[in-house]
């Protein structure tokens, strides 16, 4: 098969055994690879009666089509039920890890099982070792990667979890090659639960076959250069994501205390700052011609990191901030669940709910906030819990908690862009700012001319604009199926000249959108098998409520009248089924309700 | 008429202070965005227009990304606002 190598490991964690299983070409047609490939996968696997972290709840690590074989294909996928959510999770991550699988004559893993005693697997070319992970347990991720690589290779790459996925907490975080993260969701605390420290893969066999060799080389050669000569590649390079603090600012799309304030002092904590007060060091992922990472006191910092750990908490401090950032990476958490939840109890302490509560702005209390949630003690049992648990333990109205179906609302703040308020209540994982990142539409930063994609005023909430909205939605699901680095360098006409060598057929863009849509389709099949209903698709008034200052200009976005349009649209019923038609029309029947 | 600037873009910080970002230009009856950029140009004694024929630099206009190549002799009106951002996605 082109592009893949036709087979996923399963591995039992309960017996210590493995199975191959085969990918159906078929299979591929239509769903592409990583988190849609994940999503056919697991269809039968997942169910409401298995709860996430329950020993047959699986958690599968895939590649993509493109893993490996195009510029920014550097990234994997982890796919399973989310603990934090109870429905569909997914994440991404960066580095070499994607690569090494690819590269070790396989397409992914799906686990299942718990082992009696911690373990880690090594996966040396394919062949599957399970290892003692005993003296590993309790260890942060960096130390963890260390000695596995002693251990085994030191050219193996390493994902692990830390003491927040052994501890549970419902959004740890699976870390590979150091600071890289499949941040969302709360897989790392799925892998905990089945006593699983880290998976290590050394890959030496190579990459899968390509119907279209020299079309793909040409095409590689063209984009490289395309990046080379576009102007952003600098700004990335230099500044990396921390470059959009100061212009989110400016379009109230960066928060800060709690999603309760639109003024504050952006420029403190901005990318221009950061070059300007550390040595920073540049790091990218596989076939990367950018390297945007940026690591300064050896921490990998980023805009969603600094803006929830940091203005979201209202601390202004870098020192601080990164000191946060480091622990979250070092303990496996993910930093927008994190800050989110640290940011939701300073609010209820200045609303007087939490007597004695954290403050806003204390940077010390926020240190010390998020290894009590890792360590599960006290308040930080409670905040372990994600923003929508607490809530309900502290019996505060869910309207104040920052969620969309348990997943906390990540840094661009829905009263700043119309469709962002869309995509986060229509999204699969919950608030997701990826599918889609319609902000960079709107800042055309990343239209998408060849689907009519184009940048119009930021809160507008025509139909007119909800369609829009939900092409670019169903083409960004495929980002994670090729499993694509999200920059706006690599676009939709790169992908479908990509896929087409790489399978040998024509792909255009709008083949791409339809395999989105079908993509984004089932997932929310599986949703709805695990008990989401339209009442959850809908947007707190914690980031509804209009602000009086900054660049959100007191705009409140109607969700509820955008979704009845978007429903309509994309073919789901007033209960938010797809409806027979639609489902036929995608191919889906296979997949039964 | 009195028009608000506020000049975001990283690539003007070597042009302006980023405290200094935010300003107000006035500006007679009909003119139009170019001859806010010019204005701007003067205010600041340094040239700007180029990231806005090139792209590098996106302006938005009262909520709207414009097209600067095309639209820049669209007219302006009193309490219009020019936000100067550059372009990021992801993140
Ligand atoms: S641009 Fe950054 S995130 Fe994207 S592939 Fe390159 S280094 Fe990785």
């Amino acid at each position: 098969m082109m592009g893949f190598h036709g087979k996923v490991l399963e591995v039992n964690l309960k017996n210590s055994s493995v199975r191959e299983i085969e990918i159906k070409e078929e299979l591929i047609r239509k769903f592409v690879g990583g988190c849609g490939l994940g999503a056919a996968l697991l269809y039968n696997k997942i169910s409401s009666n298995i709860p996430p972290l329950s020993s047959e709840s699986p958690i599968a690590f895939l590649t993509g089509m493109f893993t490996g074989l195009t510029p920014f294909s550097g990234r994997h996928a982890v796919v399973g039920r989310s603990p934090l959510t109870n429905l569909w999770g997914e994440s991404t991550s960066g580095g070499f890890f994607g690569v090494a699988i690819k590269k070790s004559g396989i397409d992914g893993i799906i686990i299942t099982g718990k082992a009696e005693k911690p373990v880690y697997l090594y996966i040396a070319n394919g062949e599957v070792e399970f290892r003692n992970a005993k003296e590993l347990w309790g260890k942060n991720t960096s130390e963890t990667i260390e000695i596995i690589n002693k251990e085994t290779d030191k050219k193996a790459r390493v994902a692990c979890i830390g003491p927040a996925g052994e501890n549970l907490v419902k959004y740890a975080c699976i870390v590979n090659d150091t600071h890289r993260a499949a941040g969302r969701t709360g897989l790392g605390a799925l892998m905990g639960s089945k006593n699983l420290k880290a998976i290590a893969v050394l890959g030496e066999i190579g990459l899968p076959d390509v119907a279209d060799e020299k079309s793909l080389k040409e095409y590689y050669g063209e984009l490289l250069e395309k990046v080379a000569s576009n102007p952003a590649r600098e700004l990335w390079h230099t500044y990396g994501t921390l470059m959009y603090t100061t212009q989110g600012y400016e379009l109230g799309d960066t928060p800060s205390k709690y999603f309760t304030e639109g003024v504050f002092p952006a420029f403190k904590i901005s990318g221009e700052t950061m070059l300007e007060k550390y040595e920073v060091k540049s790091e990218g992922c596989a076939n990367c011609p950018v390297i945007c990472g940026h690591r300064v006191r050896g921490v990998k910092m980023e805009y969603e990191s600094v803006s929830s750990l940091g203005s979201l908490c209202g601390v202004y401090d870098l020192d601080v901030i990164l000191d946060a950032a480091n622990y979250c990476n070092e303990a496996g958490l993910d930093v927008i669940s994190s800050g989110v939840t640290v940011a939701f109890a300073m609010y209820l302490t200045e609303k007087g709910v939490l007597k004695d509560g954290i403050k806003f702005g204390d940077g010390k209390a926020l240190l010390e906030t998020l290894r009590n949630i890792v360590k599960r003690e006290g308040l930080g049992n409670i905040l372990a819990e994600g923003t929508r648990s607490a809530a309900k333990t502290f019996g505060v109205d869910l309207e104040e908690a920052a969620n969309v179906k348990g997943l906390e609302i990540p840094m661009h703040d829905p009263r700043a862009f119309s469709m962002m308020a869309l995509t986060y209540v229509t999204s699969s994982r919950g608030a997701c700012h990826l599918h889609s990142d319609y902000f960079t539409v709107d800042i055309a930063a990343a239209p998408v001319p060849e689907l009519g994609v184009l940048p119009t005023n930021r809160f507008d909430e025509s139909e007119d604009k909800i369609k829009m909205q939900v092409i670019h939605q169903s083409a960004k699901e495929v980002w994670n199926s090729y499993i694509l680095c999200m920059l706006g360098l690599i676009s939709i006409n790169d992908a479908a000249k990509f896929h087409s060598a790489i399978i040998g057929e024509s792909i255009t863009p709008t083949d791409i959108a339809k395999i989105g849509e079908r993509t984004y389709m089932l997932k929310r099949m599986i949703n709805i098998r695990l008990g989401m209903r339209r009442e959850d698709e809908k947007l707190p008034q914690i980031v509804r409520r209009p602000l009086k200052k900054g660049g959100t200009k007191g705009y409140s976005p109607n969700v509820e009248k955008m979704l009845d349009i978007y429903y309509k649209i994309r073919g789901i019923d007033e209960k938010g089924h797809p409806t027979k038609e639609k489902l036929e029309e995608l191919d889906l029947k296979d997949f039964s309700l | 008429m009195k028009i608000k600037i506020l000049l975001s873009a990283l690539q003007f910080r070597n042009v302006i202070a980023y405290e200094n970002r935010c300003f107000y230009i006035d500006l007679d009856d009909q003119s139009t965005i170019k001859d806010a950029v010019l204005a701007i140009e003067n205010k600041i004694g340094g040239k700007i227009e180029h990231y806005l024929t090139r792209g590098d630099v996106k302006l938005i206009l009262n909520d709207r990304v414009i097209d600067y190549k095309e639209e820049m002799l669209k007219n302006l009106k009193d309490e219009d606002v020019l936000i100067f951002i550059t372009p990021l996605s992801g993140g």
